[in-house]
């Protein structure tokens, strides 16, 4: 019988809300002065540096996947620094490109999205309706239904 | 068969003047009105009909002649113990019986004595814990052991129950006068469903079950939904 209410817990649990992944590909700019692209994200605020990091080859075409946090519906600070160390080690005011995503993350859903990274320093803000998901397709705006986008509908 | 002479009999009976005050004069036309239906329904076999109508009759009038053709009419059914139930009744409460009908009424009752079998049921525990079932009728259980009961021959079916025990049944064939030792045998109920306690825990069991069955298929079901990262880069945040 003590196991009744772990069954509950896991039975609620299993209701709750999935994560989710988005899948992120950059066009990195080629950049003669530095040897990597390190790119950290966070949710509802820029990267502070404590997070991880991944790098790569700028001029390279970049793919990484997004794990969403519990958080879902903040948006997504994506920061790409261009760096000769590639956890850009004693280098603290690298070029550097912010892209602010409205949206990213919809329980249960693999999200994607293609950015042309401009180079550094820039800033870009991201529409919600340019995240790909729910339905098959590509293009701007095309994943919103008047402003709602359809992983919500 | 039934005789038509106490027919007779009761219908001299009935037409005579009452003698008590009990016996009231629309209860005497009934009385003979059922008798003459239960007349009716013997010619046309309906036995069944004709006990209702010669019990009514005996009933309303209390004569003897009445209760005569009760118990002809249930050995013509194979009701062999009520039969000699109603004979015996009959010699008696019915000293003023015609000496000829009373000679019958001996005469049949030594026939249906001889009739009636005896199932001798041994094992049974004292009462009241034992509930014993002839036929799906409870029998009376005076507490005497071995436990004796008059029933008719023919094909017999006992069920025998007790608390916490498992039912006992027994299915036999009695011909005429036959005695048969039936030994009760009450075994333990073999799963104890019959206990409130264990049939909780029984249901508390298949419910934890069914939880955790439920929990399974939900986490299985929740893992296959869940979005998995592309490629070796990840960011979890």
């Amino acid at each position: 019988m003590r196991r009744a209410p772990l069954a509950i817990a896991a039975l609620a649990l299993a209701g709750c809300s999935h994560g989710a992944v988005l899948e992120l590909t950059l066009e990195l700019p080629d950049r003669g002065d530095a040897r990597f692209a390190v790119l950290d994200a966070a949710p509802g605020a820029p990267p502070d540096g404590a997070g991880p990091t991944v790098a790569f080859a700028p001029g390279d075409e970049a793919h990484v996947s997004l794990v969403a946090g519990a958080d879902l519906e903040a948006p997504l600070h994506v920061r790409v620094r261009f760096c000769e160390a590639p956890d850009c080690a004693g280098e603290p005011s690298p070029p550097t490109v912010r892209a602010r995503i409205e949206r990213a993350f919809y329980p249960g859903v693999k999200t994607s999205l293609t950015l042309a990274v401009p180079p550094p320093p820039a800033t870009l803000e991201i529409d919600a309706c340019r995240v790909q998901g729910c339905i098959e397709g590509r293009g701007a705006a095309l994943y919103c239904v008047d402003g709602t986008h359809v992983c919500e509908l | 068969m039934l005789s038509r002479w106490a027919a007779l009999a009761l219908a001299l009976a009935l037409t005579a003047p009452a003698t008590s005050s009990a016996q009231a004069e629309g209860d005497v036309d009934r009385a003979r009105a059922r008798y003459a239906e239960g007349l009716a329904a013997v010619d046309e076999a309906r036995w069944g009909d004709a006990l209702e109508a010669f019990e009514a009759s005996y009933a309303l009038s209390g004569v003897g002649a009445a209760l005569f053709n009760v118990a002809t009419t249930l050995r013509a059914l194979g009701r062999h113990v009520d039969a000699r139930a109603a004979l015996e009744r009959l010699l008696a409460a019915h000293p003023e019986l015609d000496p000829e009908m009373r000679a019958a009424a001996d005469a049949m009752l030594r026939e249906e004595r001889a009739r009636v079998a005896t199932l001798v049921l041994a094992g049974l525990p004292p009462p009241p814990a034992p509930r014993a079932l002839l036929d799906g009728v409870e029998v009376a259980d005076d507490g005497a052991r071995p436990l004796r009961l008059a029933v008719d021959p023919g094909p017999r079916h006992v069920v025998v129950t007790a608390d916490g025990r498992a039912p006992f049944e027994w299915r036999g064939t009695l011909a005429d006068g036959a005695i048969e030792r039936v030994d009760v045998r009450l075994a333990p109920a073999a799963t104890g469903g019959d206990d409130p306690e264990i049939l909780l825990w029984i249901l508390a069991a298949c419910g934890v079950a069914l939880a955790a069955g439920a929990v399974a298929l939900g986490w299985a079901v929740w893992e296959a939904d869940e979005p998995r990262p592309d490629g070796p880069q990840v960011i979890r945040l």
